[in-house]
């Protein structure tokens, strides 16, 4: 039992101040894949301890710790004197209500996330067809849209498409043009429109938790960090701030805008004056010591409380 | 991959050609065949199935004219463009497409403010 409460503690704890810290040492993005791992480390462990956390009360539930052999034979026979009432009392009741919500509510969870998940997808082809259809196509990939607002954006599909409508086709000059071009094919090769789908799913189905708010926010503001690192690396850093100031010029306002807005300046001020090297390497220290505190705690907690050097504590 | 990538083209091709008859002309799938027949090697069969799948994702309406199908268009190619830069601009519809946008749609008074706080960037820019 000694696990699974200190699991839990962990879980709480980077649940509490998980957002603030990471939010904290990722900002900058003088190492925007780096931070990333470190959101996807807090989240992929988060995720891990609660469900070993929810196994092992049920494991202590079912009475059998000592032999997991006969796991599944003690579960049924456990459920089967809790539901003949032979072990009695308001306690064994509350226990099994107990488990069954925790085991309804995973399933919920799960299926929730299911349905975002294919929701996302089957909307997503469907853009894409659409853009293939309605388009110009220029390149293989690229594809022109009639449409009076500056704009580009790329689209996963089979098979994917970067869309530039025709008034940033005109507002950009062709090398801004190939940078802009150059950043979106970054997202497309490093298939970010799945983690983009991953997180943003984990917020549809678990609305509540702030560490998956705050991670879907910053990593795709991250992300954009890594395109733009690939299109600086091909064109140059001028061409692709240009692009970018040109095209924030004028838009319709829609949901999560001051994040929005703030995320294009950092990318901005990131572009125009990069960190420096020292800079650079110390949040990669930092961000280093957090990924590696985050995955290494889980499996100390474990084999500690297997050694016993728990036990004292507890 | 290619296969796929073959057959949108030619669904691109089928809309383009139907788009430009104009909505209000129902059209046939021999009618498309012998268009692009003769232009490049293509079976009969392609071309009904082809538009068969638009049918079925709503981009084609039919109706029965004998022992044939005749194709529309559902809605004209700006419509269809503004549909999808709606979906993709503005949030709008109920459309939960994953979509990277280069920049952030911001509203006129953040974007003011953007430009303002790099007015004063490029005498650094000979670092790295």
């Amino acid at each position: 039992m000694t696990i699974a409460a200190v699991l839990l503690l962990y879980v709480a704890a980077v649940l509490m101040i998980g957002p603030t810290v990471l939010v904290r040492i990722t900002a900058g993005g003088s190492a925007p894949r780096l931070a990333i791992t470190a959101w996807l480390t807090a989240i992929v462990t988060v995720i891990g301890c609660s469900i070993a956390v929810v196994a092992l009360v049920l494991v202590e539930a079912a009475g059998h710790w000592d032999n997991p052999d006969e796991l599944l034979a003690s579960c049924l026979e456990r459920l089967r004197v809790i539901a003949l009432g032979h072990a009695g009392g308001v306690a064994q009741v509350v226990a099994i209500a107990a488990m069954a919500f925790i085991v309804a509510s995973l399933i919920a969870v799960i299926m929730r996330l299911n349905r975002a998940l294919s929701r996302m997808r089957s909307d997503t082809l469907a853009h894409a067809d659409g853009v293939r259809l309605v388009g110009r196509p220029i390149g293989s990939d690229v594809v022109i849209i009639d449409a009076p607002a500056p704009a580009a954006y790329c689209v996963a599909g089979r098979p994917p498409a970067i869309v530039v409508t025709t008034a940033a086709f005109s507002a950009l000059d062709q090398s801004q043009l190939n940078a802009v071009i150059a950043h979106e094919r970054a997202h497309l090769k490093g298939r970010h429109a799945y983690l983009v789908a991953a997180v943003r799913g984990l917020t549809t189905a678990l609305p509540t938790i702030r560490l998956f708010d705050s991670a879907a926010m910053h990593v795709s503001s991250l992300l954009e960090m890594c395109a733009d690192d690939a299109a600086a690396r091909a064109y140059g850093r001028r061409p692709l701030l240009d692009g970018l100031l040109t095209l924030s010029g004028a838009g319709t306002p829609a949901h999560g805008l001051a994040a929005a807005a703030i995320s294009v300046l950092a990318r901005a001020q990131r572009l125009s004056d990069p960190p420096g090297s020292i800079a650079r390497i110390r949040s990669c220290f930092v961000l280093c010591g957090a990924v590696v505190a985050m995955s290494a705690t889980p499996g100390t907690i474990t084999v500690l409380s297997l050694s016993g050097a728990l036990i004292c504590f507890a | 991959m290619a296969r796929v990538r073959g057959f949108g083209e030619l669904e691109a091709t089928v809309m383009d050609r139907l788009w430009n008859r104009g909505t209000d002309s129902a059209t046939t799938v021999r009618e498309i065949f012998d268009e692009l027949g003769a232009e490049r090697h293509i079976a009969y069969t392609t071309v009904m199935s082809t538009m068969d799948n638009l049918h079925s994702k709503g981009w084609l309406s039919r109706e029965r004219d004998g022992k044939a199908y005749r194709y529309r268009p559902t809605l004209t190619r700006e419509e269809h463009s503004a549909r999808l830069m709606l979906e993709a601009l503005s949030g709008g519809g109920r459309s939960e497409a994953v979509l990277n946008h280069f920049v952030a749609q911001i509203d006129a008074e953040d974007s003011a403010s953007l430009r303002n706080a790099l007015r004063r960037p490029s005498g650094k820019t000979g670092r790295r």
